[in-house]
């Protein structure tokens, strides 16, 4: 039994940040039960949206063992970029999402090529790019914030459908697609193997320059995606748009038990790493806890929850490797007695 | 035989890149090859410099601290805190550096304890550090962004004044560049550094204390952000919280920029002393040519990119044409 769950935890990490979930709306109820409802449930899913899909995203690039920092930029850069293109007169729809959809890909790539084919670590790629779409998107708005989105599409987000809203199922339906292509296509197992074990990936025959590049693809066509929701569900975009994003992602990919490793992690897991957060600063709001002790309440959570998690994945695999010990000595000692 | 690669080391193409920075900029501007203008300007650019040096020591030992501009804001906002409240000085500037160190240290053992890749714990405890500051100062009294101000003249002159007719930054960075060169490359502490980098199981089986090198590794990172939040803080005569939040981008741009290889175990002080005085004068020429900080950016984003994926490149014809070589070789032999 205990061996089972083991295993089981080992195998599916997201079901210690499940745990955890659990465990804050526990809390957070002992302390004032009006805070589990559906309606709030319901707000937290459409808050986190954007979040969930760039921790998708980033996900997606961290299983193959880089890491990207540039999508806080990058979801300004393409929100700038649609939001002007909606200021036009008689702007067409598809040929926005188009933009914005676009920019989002095309920075992702740059990304990639540059880390696939030029050999830069992608710590410092990202790095790199995050200065420079930040810089390029000031020089392309001249520093002036961007706050007339036309009313028919700010209402685009706003609309209720089957009691969520519309961003809600949208990331729904992303996440099912993604889910799919993870673990079902070729190009997406050939993430995971490429994370795994790059020589081992080389040695199999596995393309892999260009599923680094489909990493980086997705991520930044997951954050070209979270700009449309961004434009629609907020309406301005400041020069400082989706600053300090890329952390957040980072921070919610691993606490849903992507490790930095490469090679581990679902896209279950990242989701549900974001819905955390989300819920964490939502709670936050909710208690109306002073605007400055916000940042120290979520640092100290995520370190918390990292230190925690952590502890207990190393007490399992040492577990397991106390089993697995066993039962070869069992093994060597049934040997031993039918030699004699 | 004329011995190409000696003069193609590293080092030397940063001062061939500062040479060609200070013609470009002098030829745009003449006002900005003015010796006592470059010296004093060293002061805007101090704190990268400064923070550079340690950032190098722990990228060598293959770890990451993105926390250094959080704890650069803590450092200045408790000098500041002290300062208010007790007046002593001395004091508060001997609190705003234990309190780095203690910053940094919790960074090591954390670490240590979660075996998690350095870069998530330091990013999640840079939100706990610069949420820590900005509560220090709410507390203080100083309501949001408002700094502490009020300081005496003899700590506004710690980064302000002169010594022997150099100024006091010119000095502080020189005395820095030279102690963590002897850090790193001559003494054991360092060497130990470098193995870790290398190979942390290696370094452990060989009888390293791996775990007393990075809590200590850190806590110094911690205690010299703690020095060059300070710094800003006497440069700009008020401590703030949100001082230095700009600033990890730019050190771990320096540290790579001067050679050390993210992945570990190799790095060297010269290197990022002189990729930091390139960084700094092109961000100082660039001001002086009107150029906004947002353009800046760009330049540093392209540089950055430019100049790692243009080393790899450069290593792959060279080992190329190594290969080529000793193929050469081999067939006279035979």
């Amino acid at each position: 039994m205990k061996q089972k769950l083991t295993n089981l935890i080992l195998r599916k990490p997201e079901l210690l940040t499940i745990a955890i979930i659990v465990l804050y709306y526990f809390c957070i109820g002992l302390i004032n039960p009006r805070f589990i409802t559906v309606d709030t449930f319901v707000r937290i899913l459409y808050n986190g949206t954007m979040l969930m899909l760039i921790t998708v995203g980033v996900s997606a690039v961290i299983i193959t063992k880089n890491i990207d920092v540039s999508v806080g930029s990058l979801l300004g850069l393409a929100a700038t970029f649609g939001a002007t293109y909606l200021n036009t007169s008689n702007p067409s729809l598809l040929i926005f999402i188009l933009i914005t959809l676009g920019s989002g890909l095309l920075g992702g790539l740059f990304n990639g090529i540059g880390v696939a084919y030029c050999g830069v670590p992608s710590i410092i790629m990202t790095l790199g790019t995050l200065a420079l779409f930040r810089g390029l998107l000031a020089l392309y708005t001249g520093g002036s914030w961007i706050d007339t989105v036309p009313e028919w599409f700010l209402n685009f987000s706003r609309i209720p459908v089957l009691g969520l809203y519309y961003p809600t199922w949208l990331t729904f339906i992303i996440l099912a697609v993604l889910l799919l292509f993870f673990t079902r296509f070729k190009w997406g197992r050939y993430i995971y193997a490429t994370g795994n074990s790059l020589d081992g990936a080389i040695l199999q025959g596995i393309p892999v320059k260009r599923t680094i590049l489909l990493g980086f693809g997705l991520s930044g066509i997951m954050t070209g995606t979270a700009a449309l929701i961004f434009i629609s569900q907020i309406g301005t975009i400041p020069t400082q748009a989706g600053v300090g994003m890329e952390t957040k992602a980072i921070a919610a990919a691993v606490i849903g038990g992507i490790s930095l490793m490469g090679g581990t992690g679902s896209v279950i897991g990242a989701a549900l790493g974001a819905l955390l957060l989300e819920t964490i600063s939502y709670s936050l709001v909710f208690f109306k806890v002073a605007g400055f002790w916000n940042n120290f309440i979520s640092g100290f959570l995520l370190l918390v929850i990292v230190v925690v998690t952590s502890r207990i994945q190393i007490y399992l695999r040492k577990e397991k490797e106390r089993e697995i010990d066993e039962k070869v000595k069992k093994r060597f000692l049934q040997l031993a007695e039918q030699m004699q | 035989m004329f011995d190409l690669k000696k003069y193609l080391a590293w080092p030397t193409i940063l001062i061939l890149l500062i040479i060609i920075e200070f013609g470009i900029f002098g030829s745009l501007n003449s006002r900005f090859l003015n010796v006592s203008n470059l010296l004093y300007s060293i002061g805007d650019f101090l704190y990268i410099a400064v923070a550079a040096l340690p950032m190098t020591l722990i990228i060598v030992s293959a770890g990451i601290d993105i926390s250094i501009g959080a704890i650069m804001g803590l450092g200045s906002i408790l000098t500041g805190l002290v300062w208010i409240k007790t007046g002593n000085i001395l004091l508060a500037v001997v609190a705003g550096l234990a309190g780095g160190t203690v910053a940094g240290t919790i960074n090591g053992s954390l670490i240590l304890i979660t075996q998690v890749n350095p870069l998530v714990i330091t990013l999640g405890s840079s939100f706990l550090f610069s949420g820590l500051a900005l509560t220090l100062s709410g507390l203080a009294g100083s309501t949001g962004f408002e700094g502490i101000g009020g300081f005496p003249d003899s700590f506004v002159n710690i980064a302000n004044g002169e010594l022997f007719g150099l100024p006091n930054p010119v000095i502080i960075l020189g005395a820095l560049i030279i102690l963590f060169y002897i850090i790193l490359h001559h003494t054991k502490f360092g060497r130990y550094l470098f193995l870790i980098g290398m190979s942390s199981e290696g370094a452990r089986y060989s009888g390293i204390p791996t775990a007393r090198i990075i809590i200590a590794n850190y806590g110094i990172s911690g205690f010299v952000a703690a020095f060059a939040g300070i710094m800003l803080a006497s440069y700009f005569t008020s401590s703030r919280s949100d001082l230095g939040a700009d600033a990890p981008l730019t050190v771990i741009t320096c540290a790579v920029l001067g050679g050390a290889s993210i992945y570990g175990g190799t790095g060297s002080i010269i290197g990022t002393a002189l990729a930091s005085l390139l960084i700094g004068y092109l961000k100082y020429g660039l001001q002086m040519i009107r150029i906004t900080s947002h353009q800046t950016n760009v330049f540093l984003g392209i540089v950055l990119v430019a100049s790692i994926s243009g080393r790899y490149f450069w290593q792959q014809f060279s080992s190329r044409h190594k290969n080529k070589m000793a193929l050469k070789r081999s067939i006279i032999q035979d």
